[in-house]
């Protein structure tokens, strides 16, 4: 397997939560920075397979995985991985994003100092290159002393995805960036999503299809635990292969 | 009249006796404590440290001085002990053990201050006249014996303070990359700063108050301590110690002593709801 192929590689991953099976043989390739998509109906698993990826899913008690995912030719699964250095290279934020009740630039620089960061030049160069990756620059940059829970909802999103950009991770992660945010707010994520690309990898779960038509290059539809497509994007949503797939995305079921 | 009303007035009536019963307490102690303030002079009855009530000499500071190095001490040893004891307890632990072992440190509370002053006695007094020098019956016992008892206060009001932090608080810190102790040191402490800062001045109040456990393990001599070895008396301790005999002028300045120490806790009482209010 050439390294260039892909980013992350699932190999028969599965996953419980005692007796309940979240995630049935998963197998996936994720290509470097292509925005990947997971959709499906609620508990179908898609968030699961998300906190998998950055060990956040150690967190529940209870929680039990196997099989293999590699992280360019690392296996974050097995028991010697790092975690909070993964967590570091593959930044999840969260589906809702709450900032701390600090500042702005706090906020942002919270990764960066639990990295070690000291430097008071590099750190504040770090909070002007996240907000403007994040495209939040212009609203905040005259009150980033301001407190973070002053910002709108769509801003707080975008806030919490800016640091997560802070800690210059490879992946980034994205559960339901948009739930709840009016259609500006949410055209502004989709258009950072777009920018984001050049530089990360990126995997954006979503309970809206039409975003996930609009915004990833290529999608995996997850039902009951398993995949049932995988596909380019614009394939899957004009000639999908299977037609559990199709009830779903045309709103017959889910 | 209804039988809700008539059950509702009830309640009004005993719900209003109680705090009536704060208001009387609050104007007996300064109608019999104020004419000695006003006899004396402010400034003389603090900042004096003659206290010789049979000849006329009413001066507290000695007992001031005392009883603010006591609840010090306290504070030292009790509260980075209750502070830790609390975050293992609320981040560290399942919440199987938490649920055994909170109510347990509860109980610390429900023992009576007179048994806490009996085994300082016993153990801690001798303990520090063989180890330490001196008489044993010190500020440094009292100190202790303090420390340990406002624990349950500090532990039981800081693991609340620490388990209202919101969860997404702790999973956003771990999604970027923090540890276990990195967030709590640098997320969740700060988020629950002003619930630990009330459960600290709380103590405080509980260790300037405690009366019974000091008298049997400070010493009570009226000087200004010079050292953690020597016998202090507190405010508290001189009321209790006195009251029984004063007469007069001498009862009138027991009164004002607690006028003193009715105005610390009010001030203590009141900034700690005054932060708990602000967050």
């Amino acid at each position: 397997m050439n390294m260039e192929d892909y980013k992350i590689r699932l190999e028969e991953v599965s996953f419980f939560y005692g007796n309940f099976q979240a995630l049935n043989n998963i197998n996936l390739e994720i290509r470097p920075r292509e925005i990947f998509g997971l959709m499906g109906p609620a508990k179908s698993g898609k968030s699961t397979l998300l906190s998998v990826l950055n060990r956040m899913c150690d967190l529940i008690p209870g929680a039990r995985f196997t099989g293999r995912i590699w992280l360019d030719d690392e296996d974050i699964l097995s028991p010697d991985c790092d975690v909070v250095n993964l967590r570091r290279r593959v930044g999840l934020v969260l589906s809702k994003p709450v900032p701390l009740p600090r500042s702005i630039r706090e906020n942002l620089l919270l990764a960066p100092r639990l990295a070690g960061k000291k430097d008071h030049q590099e750190l504040e160069e770090m909070v002007e290159k996240s907000l403007k990756a994040a495209q939040l620059w212009d609203e905040v940059k005259d009150r980033l002393n301001d407190s973070a829970l002053r910002l709108s909802g769509g801003q707080q999103q975008r806030l919490c995805l800016a640091r997560t950009l802070a800690m210059e991770p490879e992946v980034v992660l994205l559960d339901e960036p948009t739930s709840g945010l009016d259609p500006i707010s949410t055209a502004k994520i989709e258009e950072t999503l777009f920018q984001l690309k050049k530089n990360y990898t990126i995997i954006l779960v979503s309970n809206n299809t039409k975003q996930i038509a609009r915004a990833t290059d290529r999608v995996a539809f997850l039902l009951m635990s398993q995949i049932i497509e995988i596909g380019d994007t614009p394939k899957v949503f004009t000639v999908p292969q299977d037609k559990r797939t199709d009830d779903y995305i045309s709103g017959r079921f889910g | 009249m209804d039988r809700g009303k008539f059950v509702e007035r009830v309640l009004f009536l005993l719900a209003l006796s109680s705090i009536s019963s704060l208001v009387i307490i609050t104007i007996f102690i300064f109608e019999e404590g104020l004419p000695l303030i006003f006899h004396t002079g402010l400034k003389d009855f603090i900042f004096s440290s003659h206290w010789a009530p049979t000849k006329g000499h009413f001066g507290i500071a000695a007992m001031i001085i005392s009883s603010i190095l006591v609840t010090l001490g306290a504070m030292v040893l009790g509260v980075p002990l209750g502070l830790a004891c609390a975050i293992v307890l609320a981040e560290f632990c399942s919440e199987r053990l938490r649920g055994l072992l909170k109510p347990t440190l509860e109980l610390l509370a429900g023992i009576p201050s007179v048994v806490y002053g009996f085994l300082g006695v016993i153990w801690l007094v001798p303990l520090i006249r063989n180890y330490l020098g001196g008489p044993g019956l010190s500020l440094l016992a009292a100190a202790v014996i303090l420390g340990i008892m406002i624990l349950p206060t500090v532990i039981s009001i800081s693991i609340d303070a620490l388990t209202a932090v919101p969860d997404v608080y702790r999973d956003g810190s771990i999604a970027l990359g923090a540890t276990q102790w990195q967030t709590v040191h640098r997320v969740v402490l700060p988020a629950a700063s002003s619930g630990i800062i009330t459960a600290v001045i709380l103590g405080m109040g509980r260790a300037v108050g405690e009366t019974m456990a000091v008298i049997m393990v400070a010493g009570n001599a009226l000087k200004i301590p010079t050292s953690i070895l020597d016998p202090v008396r507190t405010l508290t301790s001189n009321i209790a110690l006195e009251l029984g005999y004063a007469a007069g002028r001498h009862r009138e300045a027991l009164f004002a002593t607690g006028i003193v120490l009715f105005v610390i806790i009010m001030i203590l009482n009141l900034s700690a709801t005054l932060l708990a209010r602000r967050k």
